[in-house]
């Protein structure tokens, strides 16, 4: 795509709230078409898409054949995988698998102002469905803060959406294999957030992280400010070998059904100087 | 009994010899002693579930995380986590041993002939097998992805190795000491992420056996199912989906129903084990680390660690039925035999509290425990860990 082509997510409508809340805040540049900014990622190329069944057949016979050995290991992969793709695997934490500790998802939660609350979703972790709801205000304005999300458990991620958007069929695409799957945001346990929403993205933004804003400006009339995101399109499969490794191989493509996210997912405007000086330095990727 | 094996009766407080298979020297009655790990004091506490006093204190290694108890050797069994090692007490004399295994020795499950203990060493993905009667390690098995739970074939020829790190059920030849096969219980797991690897991967806690030994049910975290496996043949032989993060199958002990919490949406199914079918998913609690049944199988409780109580469900009706208050953070609990008291580890407030089961409520807890109960074995009864 070239610098300044424009993608369908771009075409689509300014939502109502956008230009209302332009005119009153002041803020031009809320109302302006998007920026043709550069996504973080688009200079990377997509990864070669494998095959489930044909690379584990690969790994199971290289785990016979090295163990738990690196070098053996990341020999083996040479001929079929980028070596990057063999991570090590963090040690077992004993209160970690008991739940007694869990990593949390959400980071900063402030006021920004009377109206509007800001919440950092920084990982779709497993308590992400308890952890959000609890803190979304009932009425108002929330921004929605994707800055550190550098991605996570896809079904999961729906879920979260659906706390926006409410139940929504064929949200996203999956394709893998050839074969195209349609996959739902489904309805959330409670009450979805129905108020003014804008979406912070940047370079570290990735994945399903960028699904996300893009699902929220898709279906629920997010702005979404900040910077480029990084532009990761695609699912990796885990494939553990024994205890201490693990290979991350890219099996599908993930988009909404009218447009995707390659060179990333450009924002509507930069973060407002005045919010930026209320929140954290975000992590960078 | 040597000066150091005496040495480690020190703190053995000593009540009158009652009953049958008395240690001649420590009147622990295996047939009445309720064994707490305490993580943090390094020593198993021994309870009389007929008075629900504590009778004895034993000296372990570090960390101790899970108690096994064979009334065939008479000996218990202490993973010391901290230490690398296994404490092996014989009930009878109070002598003690210890012995060196692989990273990390958490989960123990005792084979049927009561001679050969499995120990998962979690951080080394290893399987130790002991014979306890000569203490020694027969075979260290290698190659699994952080082994939690393990399960013997009702016949001891098979050891299930749940693999919280993996997608498969690994199945070990307990004789030859090797991996014979491995059961996929789901697909590898797909993730939309730059950093996948944070520690929070929840694969398969456990396989819970029916009391026949004919299926096997294991919950894949990550996957939110539950698979149906079939132990003679290895196959999984159906594949339910359930709720967000499945812990584990818990079994009532006539093997009617298997209850799964889904700790990641606070919910509990209960399958039918007749024909492998969901027939109920009912609200629970955050963060449930055991359930008990109990009462001819007619009562659930589901321990919930996060908001200090026991979720209570009627397993005739299949509905919730009310919550009881803990005092403290409980751990993991077991109902006695003839199913009438409940006794959970509360790791905070260094209590044992004992639950009636027929009439659903609290009726005492047993105080100065040690430090950090972790968790209850009783002999004869559906033990567990977490």
């Amino acid at each position: 795509m070239g610098r300044h082509a424009r993608r369908c997510d771009e075409l689509l409508p300014l939502s109502p709230w956008r230009g209302a809340a332009a005119a009153a805040l002041g803020w031009a540049w809320l109302a302006l078409p998007p920026l043709p900014a550069v996504g973080a990622g688009q200079a990377a190329q997509p990864p070669t898409l494998h095959s489930t069944e044909e690379i584990g057949r690969h790994l199971a016979a290289l785990q016979a054949r090295c163990g738990e050995g690196e070098a053996c290991l990341r020999a083996g992969l040479a001929d079929s995988l980028p070596a990057s793709l063999l991570q090590p695997l963090p040690p077992p934490d004993s209160d970690r698998i008991r739940w007694a500790s869990s990593l949390p998802s959400l980071g900063q939660v402030i006021q920004l102002d009377a109206a509007t609350r800001l919440i950092a979703l920084d990982r779709f972790g497993r308590r992400v469905l308890q952890e959000l709801p609890a803190a979304l205000p009932g009425q108002g304005a929330l921004v929605l803060d994707l800055r550190a999300n550098q991605g996570g458990d896809l079904a999961r991620m729906l879920k979260v959406a659906g706390w926006f958007t409410g139940g929504i069929k064929g949200a996203m695409r999956r394709a893998a294999a050839g074969q195209v799957e349609l996959l739902d945001v489904p309805a959330p346990a409670g009450q979805p957030f129905r108020g003014r929403l804008t979406v912070l993205i940047g370079p570290a933004t990735a994945s399903s992280a960028e699904a996300l804003a893009a699902l929220l400006r898709r279906h629920a009339g997010a702005a979404i400010l900040g910077a480029p995101s990084a532009g990761k399109t695609y699912l990796q499969t885990i494939w553990p070998l024994g205890q201490a490794w693990q290979v991350l191989v890219p099996t599908a493509a993930i988009s909404l059904p009218e447009a995707g996210w390659t060179g990333g997912l450009r924002p509507d405007g930069p973060l407002p100087p005045d919010w930026a000086a209320l929140m954290r330095p975000r992590e960078s990727p | 009994m040597s000066s150091l094996a005496r040495s480690s009766l020190v703190a053995l407080a000593l009540s009158a010899s009652l009953g049958t298979a008395v240690g001649a020297e420590t009147g622990i009655d295996v047939q009445h002693a309720l064994f707490v790990p305490n993580r943090a004091s390094a020593s198993i506490a021994v309870i009389d579930i007929r008075t629900d006093q504590v009778v004895a204190t034993l000296p372990v290694g570090n960390v101790p995380h899970q108690v096994a108890v064979s009334d065939i050797t008479n000996q218990m069994v202490a993973t010391n986590t901290a230490d690398d090692t296994i404490t092996i007490v014989d009930l009878a004399s109070g002598a003690s041993r210890t012995m060196p295994l692989a990273h990390e020795p958490e989960h123990m499950e005792l084979g049927p002939d009561g001679h050969t203990l499995a120990i998962g060493n979690i951080g080394a993905g290893a399987v130790s097998l002991v014979a306890l009667p000569e203490g020694r390690e027969l075979h260290r098995v290698t190659g699994l992805s952080q082994p939690h739970n393990l399960t013997f074939s009702p016949d001891g020829k098979r050891l299930y190795v749940a693999n919280l790190g993996a997608n498969h059920v690994s199945v070990v030849d307990v004789a030859a000491g090797r991996v014979v096969d491995e059961i996929q219980v789901a697909p590898p797991v797909e993730v939309a992420s730059r950093q996948p690897a944070d520690g929070e991967y929840q694969g398969i806690i456990n396989v819970t056996r029916t009391p026949d030994g004919r299926l096997g049910f294991a919950a894949h975290g990550e996957g939110n199912r539950l698979a149906v496996l079939d132990l003679r043949t290895g196959v999984v032989k159906k594949t339910l989906e359930l709720g967000e993060l499945p812990w584990r199958a818990y079994s009532t002990a006539d093997g009617r129903y298997m209850l799964v919490p889904n700790n990641g949406d606070a919910t509990l199914s209960i399958i039918a084990t007749a024909d492998q079918s969901v027939v109920a998913t009912l609200p629970s609690a955050e963060d449930i680390t055991g359930v008990n049944t109990g009462w001819f199988e007619t009562t659930a409780f589901a321990l919930s660690r996060a908001e200090k109580k026991a979720m209570v469900y009627d397993l005739t009706s299949l509905s919730a039925a009310g919550e009881i208050a803990l005092p403290g953070t409980p751990e993991t609990g077991v109902t006695t035999p003839d199913g009438t008291k409940l006794y959970v580890a509360l790791s905070d407030t260094d209590q044992v509290a004992v639950i009636d089961v027929r009439t659903r409520q609290l009726v005492k807890t047993i105080d100065q425990v040690g430090d950090e109960p972790w968790g209850v074995t009783l002999e004869g009864a559906m033990n567990y860990c977490h």
